[in-house]
């Protein structure tokens, strides 16, 4: 019953963003709703390593920026058109997520040392970008422009194609998100985040699960990065591939609620306006900036469990306990 | 909840939001320009046998290694030194043996703000600043603690020097854009080969 209601309102919710451009055509909306879109989808991919399998990464911004140089690459090299580019480029995250976190979780590594370790990992990929000639160095990649094309997914003036792309995006990762949290992997991974050892006393191949959330996360973490580098038209890795860029990445998720399918979208849907709007009134990005810090600092502080964690506590939890 | 007793997980977000206000108010107030600090010693250089040593680098060298001196000497020789590092050893029992074990929490952050303020001052004679500069010493920093055993103090201070001239190595012998790699690469497989660190010590969480 619950359940059903839900979904009722998810459809809805939908809908009525479906209908949005088809009411609006003014660029400012949508470029705030296409970035609102991006870092839910984003953040959804992040939750899923760290959300339901507990692992905290911090490093998300290597497989974001390893999705949005292949793309841009095989175009630029190969002329393979960016659909498949994106494929290939979740592929190799995925690959590269494998490499990182088989003996990263192989050895043990965990909590504060698995931050430090994707920091690590992330850090030296960006300085490897920098300093390859394939990757454009610091310069960076510029796309040549083409005329609009679904193909070559390119749009200039209409942003209406990139917003129903990320929307499309977006719904589909929440799709999986939902598939995963209601499947026994899902359940798996739950019990991994909450206790391990007690998930490998019961014969849980907790590794297996643990590598299988990564290569999924980084899989659709590399998506949106090959989604940002068509909608930016240009990369950098000071701009893809910093810390930052993996804060942004987590702070909705953290915002909303770590290890929900809600919980990222509402983070995003507040953060984000906020952050254009302030980008708008103080015209650079250092307000919104300090915005970000305290809002992480305060979430982190007050609300750990994010929005939707803290109404599940206090309102749904103890409705369950009383039926 | 005070943030202390969080995981540490939620400590390290808490500090990159720190970071993030800090970095950006710094920005809003000076502007984002690199800025050095000209100094009348600034270009000068002393020779020893084929050692070129730029005196800024060299007075850095000789704080640096001071503080730490002295460092070492509050934490082994008073009342406040002992408590941060039997806190460190086993908060626990420094509780039970009367330990107000927040206020060493609080001392020894303090500390080590004070500690990375007095390196800051150090780089800006010599090396251009500006509000991003702190990151490439953060995470160099980093490495430090966990090559040279979290909470081992010596250890840090002596994986801080191998990591120094790892640094430079690096820079000489391929690039200066990949000075930070090999030191990176070096943390991760400390990592994972031996969580410990290099020194001894205990792991955290």
């Amino acid at each position: 019953m619950r359940l059903n209601r839900k979904a009722y309102f998810y459809i809805l919710f939908f809908i009525i963003l479906f209908i949005i451009p088809v009411l609006t055509d003014s660029r400012l909306i949508l470029n705030i709703l296409i970035m609102v879109f991006f870092y839910s989808y984003l953040s959804l991919a992040w939750n899923i390593l760290a959300g339901f399998a507990g692992q905290y990464s911090v490093g998300h911004a290597a497989y974001f920026g390893i999705g949005a140089y292949t793309t841009a690459l095989l175009y630029l090299r190969t002329g393979l058109i960016p659909w498949l580019g994106i494929l290939v480029g979740a592929a190799l995250a995925s690959l590269f997520a494998l490499g990182i976190s088989y003996p990263t979780f192989r050895f043990g590594i965990k909590g504060y040392y698995y931050i430090l370790t994707t920091l690590a990992v992330a850090e030296i990929l960006r300085r490897i970008f920098l300093y390859w000639d394939l990757t454009g160095r610091a310069d960076g990649i510029r796309y040549p422009l083409e005329p609009d094309s679904f193909w070559l997914f390119q749009f200039h003036w209409d942003r209406t194609p990139y917003y129903y792309i990320i929307l499309v995006f977006l719904i589909l990762c929440m799709f999986i998100s939902y598939i995963i949290r209601n499947s026994q992997f899902g359940l798996h991974l739950l019990a991994i985040r909450d206790d391990e050892d007690a998930a490998q006393s019961v014969r849980i191949n907790t590794l297996k699960c643990k590598l299988i959330a990564a290569a999924i996360s980084a899989a659709l973490t590399a998506v949106g990065g090959a989604f940002y580098a068509q909608y930016t038209l240009f990369l950098e890795p000071d701009t893809t591939m910093t810390l930052f860029v993996s804060i942004d990445i987590l702070l909705p998720s953290l915002i909303g609620g770590v290890g929900t399918t809600a919980g990222p979208l509402i983070g995003s849907f507040l953060l984000t306006p906020l952050a254009w709007i302030l980008r708008i009134a103080y015209g650079a990005e250092v307000l919104h900036m300090i915005i970000r810090g305290v809002v992480l600092m305060i979430v982190v502080a007050l609300v750990p469990k994010g929005i939707v964690g803290t109404i599940i506590d206090y309102y749904i939890r103890p409705l369950h306990i009383k039926r | 909840m005070p943030i202390i007793e969080h995981p540490v997980s939620a400590q390290t977000l808490m500090t990159l939001g720190l970071l993030l206000v800090i970095q950006n108010v710094v920005i809003m107030v000076w502007s984002a320009d690199p800025r050095q600090v000209v100094t009348d010693y600034a270009k000068l250089t002393f020779t020893y046998g084929d050692l070129y040593i730029p005196l800024p680098r060299f007075l850095a060298f000789v704080v640096a290694m001071t503080l730490s001196g002295i460092l070492h000497l509050f934490l082994t020789r008073t009342d406040s030194g002992t408590a941060i590092r039997a806190t460190a050893q086993d908060s626990e029992t420094a509780k039970v043996l009367g330990i107000d074990v927040n206020k060493v929490y609080a001392l020894s952050f303090g500390l080590g703000t004070a500690c990375a303020a007095v390196a800051g001052n150090l780089v800006s004679i010599y090396y251009p600043i500006d509000p991003f500069v702190g990151d490439t010493f953060l995470i160099m920093a980093f490495i430090a603690i966990v090559l040279g055993s979290m909470g081992n103090y010596v250890g840090a201070f002596i994986a801080g020097l191998i990591l120094g001239v790892v640094e430079i190595f690096t820079a000489f012998v391929l690039s200066s854009l990949l000075r930070q790699v090999v030191p990176l690469i070096i943390f991760l497989l400390v990592l994972l080969l031996k969580p410990e660190g290099l020194f001894g010590g205990r792991l955290r969480e």
